[in-house]
């Protein structure tokens, strides 16, 4: 299972890598001092830093700052339905290598909080079986959003208000859009309870926080930026 | 049963692959049945059951829909949990899934080897005849098909006249049910992820498609022997692809 998921990893990697070529070959000789807008100096300062940390970031960096950061932002959409009248939209954007920013809107649910998670697999063709345990790269207990110890999938609890709809911007750094952990092609799930965030001291607190049947699902799937 | 339309890529033998499926089974005996009428069906090589996680792992070149009925034919609840050829590929499996609330289908897509997917595909409520269908670069489903770009179609593999994503036509019976079973090549299933595969009203593939679903991340062999769901309790033998299904008003 980690082999396959560090396997899986490292492709991604690779495949991202490969997809930025044009971008990358369209700047083949990204300089700060050639800067073809005339960019202040403070923009020479960033670029010439960057390349000590992450050489092959900051080149993409660099390279696309002239055409505004539109080659940097990632962006990435799921479209949750279910066997109710449970409907919605979640939309992540990314920007370089930075947190992820997660747009939820969820109709149709009960008033009060609801466990919202990502699950490893896209597939319900086994309904929730086939979707696999909650996204969880590092091998953790479940627990709430902002714990050390979490599954990267736990994104805590939505919350609808008396109208049924249930609307969240959540920023989250475990779930980028690209690389070893990527999130597309993995499943959002609304559940029928609240996520205990794994302190409820329930013999299910642990693995799934104990937040009941699921009642909408949407795949991550790619978006034009 | 009767026989679906078939659409045969080239009319070539799939490559081989594994596939796995949850068996209903609780003894030896079941076992034997299991393993005796899978054993009979053309292109199956090689059947291995694992009795205690219930799993059989099944070696061939026959199309998943022909291992579930012959499966279902044993009197046993199948599930198929898991494809793919293990430790050669990263991501080896993928399935994206149409739910209604007209259009019911699920395709399911394994790397064979670097150069070579395996896509298998069963449509029903589609008006019959024929309908083109495609991988669309995008899985962006807010406006329906129309909202998933164009024919995936990288530079480096594909050219203006035959893009890779393009799968071609589906004949659809009179039923309304379509069955493609077949080979693509070139098609790197990790790089499908999170685009979309789109079906349209009729051959022409220039307007936005009747239909479209993501491409799913999938368990490869091996990967999910999950049995029962923990939130709530479902079983596998519980649940289908008919959960999540956009509800009929």
């Amino acid at each position: 299972m980690q082999a396959a998921i560090a396997a899986m990893a490292a492709h991604t990697i690779l495949a991202a890598s490969h997809s930025s070529h044009p971008l990358l070959s369209a700047f083949p000789n990204p300089s700060p001092t050639t800067t073809p807008l005339g960019l202040s100096s403070a923009f020479h300062g960033v670029s010439l830093k960057l390349p000590q940390r992450h050489p092959n970031l900051s080149l993409t960096a660099v390279a696309s700052k002239p055409l505004t950061v539109v080659a940097a932002a990632k962006k990435a959409v799921a479209v949750l339905k279910g066997t109710s009248n449970v409907e919605g939209v979640v939309t992540l954007t990314q920007d370089d290598a930075g947190p992820t920013t997660v747009n939820v809107r969820v109709t149709g649910l009960t008033p009060g909080p609801h466990g919202f998670h990502l699950h490893e697999y896209g597939d319900t063709t086994n309904g929730c079986i086939s979707t696999g345990p909650h996204f969880n790269p590092n091998g953790m207990t479940h627990g709430a959003p902002e714990d050390e110890v979490r599954h990267a999938g736990d994104l805590g609890n939505i919350v609808a208000n008396a109208d049924g709809v249930a609307e969240a911007t959540i920023v989250d750094n475990q779930i980028p859009l690209s690389g070893p952990n990527t999130v597309i092609g993995r499943a959002f799930v609304v559940h029928e309870l609240e996520d205990d965030l794994g302190k409820g001291g329930h013999e299910l607190s642990l693995s799934t926080g104990n937040a009941g049947g699921r009642l909408a699902c949407g795949v991550v799937g790619l978006t034009p930026v | 049963m009767d026989a679906p339309t078939s659409n045969h890529q080239d009319d070539q033998v799939l490559p081989e692959l594994l596939t796995e499926y949850m068996v209903d089974m609780k003894c030896e005996g079941c076992v034997n049945a299991v393993k005796n009428k899978l054993e009979a069906v053309n292109g199956i090589k090689n059947v291995e059951v694992d009795l205690s996680n219930q799993v059989v792992r099944i070696l061939g070149s026959s199309p998943v829909k022909t291992m579930t009925e012959a499966l279902e034919q044993t009197g046993r609840k199948a599930r198929l949990i898991g494809q793919g050829v293990p430790e050669d590929f990263l991501v080896s499996a993928a399935v994206a899934e149409y739910k209604g609330p007209d259009i019911f289908g699920v395709v399911r897509m394994a790397q064979v080897n670097m150069e070579l997917a395996r896509i298998e595909a069963n449509f029903s409520g589609l008006s019959p005849g024929k309908h083109g269908w495609s991988i669309n670069e995008f899985g962006d489903l807010t406006n329906g098909p129309a909202s998933t770009g164009e024919v995936y179609n990288p530079k480096s593999l594909g050219t203006a006249k035959e893009p890779i994503g393009d799968l071609g036509t589906l004949d659809v019976d009179d039923k309304g049910e379509a069955f493609f079973s077949g080979v693509k090549e070139k098609l790197r299933v990790a790089d499908l992820i999170g685009r979309s595969i789109v079906v349209y009203g009729s051959e022409d593939k220039s307007d936005s498609g009747i239909t479209a679903a993501v491409i799913a991340r999938s368990a490869g062999v091996g990967e999910n022997y999950k049995k029962i769901c923990t939130c709530d309790g479902t079983t596998i033998w519980e649940s289908s692809n008919n959960d999540f299904v956009t509800s009929k008003v």
